[in-house]
């Protein structure tokens, strides 16, 4: 029976519940293909609400505006939206999801004797007979996006709001929200599981009250240490496990996301007197909207980098692979830089094991187990400072475009960039010199100037030539050619981002000196410590995946 | 089994742990094979450029899916051409009739794979004279949805190759025409 259930449960989140996601991600707008319909914040919020189980408010916002469409009658002048009934003409054949949408579509005040509804501030006021129930208008998005989730759960769901919202009371729109609510509920039982997860988190749990004291535990990132994490892996990676750490890229990422929820959830409780009444956290509740709060806190200190290699493509999709273990586990990744290298050497290595392990090939197994990685520690290194140099060069490139564009995000970029402290000097002065002398605030005027100020400091006519050349050795796209003024706002969003992944970089790069120049000082000959973990890899691997000649 | 007292404040830690793993999933799959209302609707009203092939696809492999889309035609269906009884299955039609309007197909003169197709209306509906006339075709498994221009005194008409699936069908006698 148990075997039963660890096979039912062996996934988080259904293939069809991921599906659903990504169809509402890649929804395209009505009205221009380049776009979505919904807004990537606006997916993100309802997948938090989705997985920490808190839709309940949802569900009744929901309600209320779909008895304010339904209700809400003017007399319309266009005749095109009597063809299709109110829910399906908003959402669907209109879709007036975007605030400025909303307000035009309320903007004349409705009432009768049941109810009424208008627009104030920004919100959708519904007012019933002893209630009111408001909306903000930037919501709309949001419960729209709801609104696809249940109807692909069940489509009749469309024609009973539209029968049972006309004229509907208070206790009518909580009878349909609870209904909703059902629905979700049960379509969550099957697409949503939490037993695997738990597991590994369990697992986890007791492998650090085994080891560490209650102090360090609760307290800092003392525990997450490179060697932490090693043995880790040559423990809990034995078959028979089946939690997902036979990998050892995997059990970084495992004990870092661990390490993350501890610590967001610890520093929530020390902050206790600062939540609502009735939270009892360490008799174990947890409400809905404490979790998913939470959820949000840990998502908003996470870097997203993927974007980066689309368009404009930044960086390639190799870089932020390259990228990813460095970012998942700030703010201590310099803690960790010896980590993240046997992430990539001997993961690496036992990817290609994996792979040959698949196949059944007991020939290639071994193959693989006796080719040792050629890439070793400094190669690694060699790779990331490479990385780091690319992103220097998108940055070079960035000042170019800025330049060109008279923006002022170029001064930041100067700032960031230019390491001759002379130049840097003389241009704040002559800077200074230009807002005291015309008192005026324009940026077009400024880089004019510059172009005269060129000629009295030759380097700086040297620095933006030297941008030029970055930019016209970029053949990436989005850098081949230099891009229009409109296009400019998703250059300056890569260009922050840039520069928080250079000071991370440049932190990590530093550690990882630290760490390999330790290495060669301890050992004789330099590579030793190299050489030892291969063999501790070798081993494990071997026992892991090695086949025996019977 | 082990360890079955764990300190009450990892409730919340392993909460947000297995919540966060899950938001992860999410993000990270590619998979492009659910088909919600919205795609389904934005293709049935010929309103999206994108989605088409998925939709037509999920229409083509999932009974759900399918079931939706005949509903939804035939609750928004404007008129409809039925299986044309009285023509002999051999010949393609000249001519199919459906309930206040019909369809003619007449060979060009200079190039013999193209088929005019003139669609009449008796008494069009507004949309049919502001926005594109949209017809969708159904024969067994297979469907199609055909674009109008938008009528002008009643009529409209399309140029189609004779060996494309969109001619085949409007002009084959089993299959039912859709008139949204």
């Amino acid at each position: 029976m148990q075997k039963m259930t660890s096979v039912i449960t062996n996934f988080g989140v259904s293939d069809e519940l991921q599906g659903i996601f990504y169809s509402l991600r890649e929804m395209p707008s009505l009205n221009n293909s380049e776009q979505k319909k919904f807004k990537k914040h606006e997916i993100d919020s309802l997948s938090q609400n989705i997985v920490c189980r808190n839709y309940g408010k949802l569900c009744l916002e929901l309600s209320y505006l779909c008895f304010a469409i339904i209700n809400y009658q003017v007399p319309k002048k266009n005749e095109n939206t009597r063809r299709f009934s109110p829910l399906l003409s908003y959402f669907w054949q209109n879709t007036f999801l975007s605030q400025a949408h909303v307000k035009n579509y309320f903007q004349n005040k409705f009432n009768n004797s049941e109810c009424e509804v208008f627009i104030t501030d920004n919100v959708l006021r519904i007012g019933l007979k002893s209630t009111q129930f408001d909306i903000s208008i930037s919501r709309v998005g949001l419960l729209a996006a709801l609104l696809e989730f249940i109807v692909y759960i069940d489509p009749k769901l469309i024609n009973e709001f539209e029968l049972s919202l006309v004229a509907a009371d208070v206790a009518k729109i909580k009878e349909i929200t609870s209904h909703i609510q059902k629905k979700i509920y049960q379509f969550l039982t099957l697409h949503l599981s939490s037993a695997q997860e738990q597991r590994r988190f369990r697992f986890m749990a007791s492998f650090l009250d085994n080891i560490a004291t209650k102090e360090s535990k609760l307290n800092s990132t003392s525990w997450l240490t490179d060697e932490y994490i090693l043995n880790f892996w040559l423990k809990a990676s034995d078959e028979g496990n089946n939690l997902g750490f036979k990998l050892f890229s995997s059990c970084f990422f495992e004990l870092v996301s661990f390490h993350h929820a501890l610590s967001v959830s610890h520093s929530k409780i020390n902050a206790r007197s600062s939540l609502s009444i009735g939270e009892n956290i360490e008799a174990g509740e947890v409400s809905a909207d404490l979790l998913e709060q939470t959820l949000v806190q840990l998502q908003q200190n996470k870097l997203e980098i993927d974007w980066l290699n689309e368009k404009p493509k930044f960086l390639t999709k190799n870089q932020t692979l390259t990228l990813k273990p460095i970012i998942e586990c700030l703010p201590f990744s310099k803690k960790l830089a010896l980590t993240v290298t046997r992430v990539h050497v001997f993961g690496a290595w036992q990817a290609t094991i994996v792979q040959a392990a698949r196949k059944k090939d007991n020939q290639l197994i071994t193959q693989k187990l006796n080719q040792f990685p050629k890439n070793n520690y400094h190669s690694f290194y060699a790779l990331i400072i490479n990385n780091y140099q690319q992103v220097i060069d998108t940055l070079w490139a960035l000042l170019h475009i800025n330049h060109y564009h008279q923006q002022a995000q170029m001064f930041t970029l100067f700032n960031q960039l230019v390491t001759d402290k002379k130049l840097l000097k003389g241009l704040h002065v002559l800077l200074a010199q230009h807002v005291n002398k015309t008192k005026v605030n324009n940026i077009n005027v400024l880089f004019n100037e510059m172009m005269k100020w060129q000629l009295k400091l030759p380097e700086l006519n040297k620095t933006f030539k030297h941008a030029n050349r970055i930019f016209n050795a970029n053949n990436k796209t989005g850098f081949n050619v230099l891009p229009q003024l409109q296009e400019l706002d998703i250059y300056h969003e890569g260009q922050d981002l840039l520069l928080i992944l250079k000071q991370e970089l440049n932190h990590f790069i530093s550690h990882l000196e630290i760490v390999l120049s330790e290495q060669s000082q301890q050992a004789n000959p330099k590579d030793e410590n190299f050489r030892s973990d291969t063999s501790i890899f070798f081993n494990k691997l071997n026992s892991l995946y090695g086949v025996n000649d019977e | 089994m082990n360890n079955n007292q764990q300190p009450c404040n990892n409730s919340l830690a392993e909460q947000i742990y297995v919540a966060n793993q899950h938001v992860k999933q999410i993000h990270e799959t590619q998979s492009h094979s659910v088909v919600l209302f919205g795609d389904l609707f934005a293709y049935i009203f010929a309103k999206d450029k994108t989605n088409t092939l998925k939709v037509e696809l999920a229409i083509k492999q999932k009974l759900n899916i399918r079931k939706q889309y005949l509903q939804l035609l035939e609750q928004y269906q404007f008129s409809i051409s039925d299986y044309q009884a009285a023509a002999s299955s051999e010949h393609d039609l000249n001519e199919r009739f459906g309930e206040g309007f019909n369809l003619k197909f007449k060979a060009t003169k200079k190039h013999v794979d193209q088929i005019y197709v003139i669609l009449m209306i008796e008494h069009s509906a507004e949309h049919h004279q502001s926005d594109e006339v949209i017809l969708h075709c159904q024969l067994n498994k297979q469907f199609k949805r055909v674009q109008f221009p938008n009528l002008i005194d009643g009529k409209s008409q399309l140029i189609l190759e004779q060996d494309s699936k969109e001619y085949q069908l409007l002009s084959d006698p089993n299959a039912k025409i859709f008139l949204l």
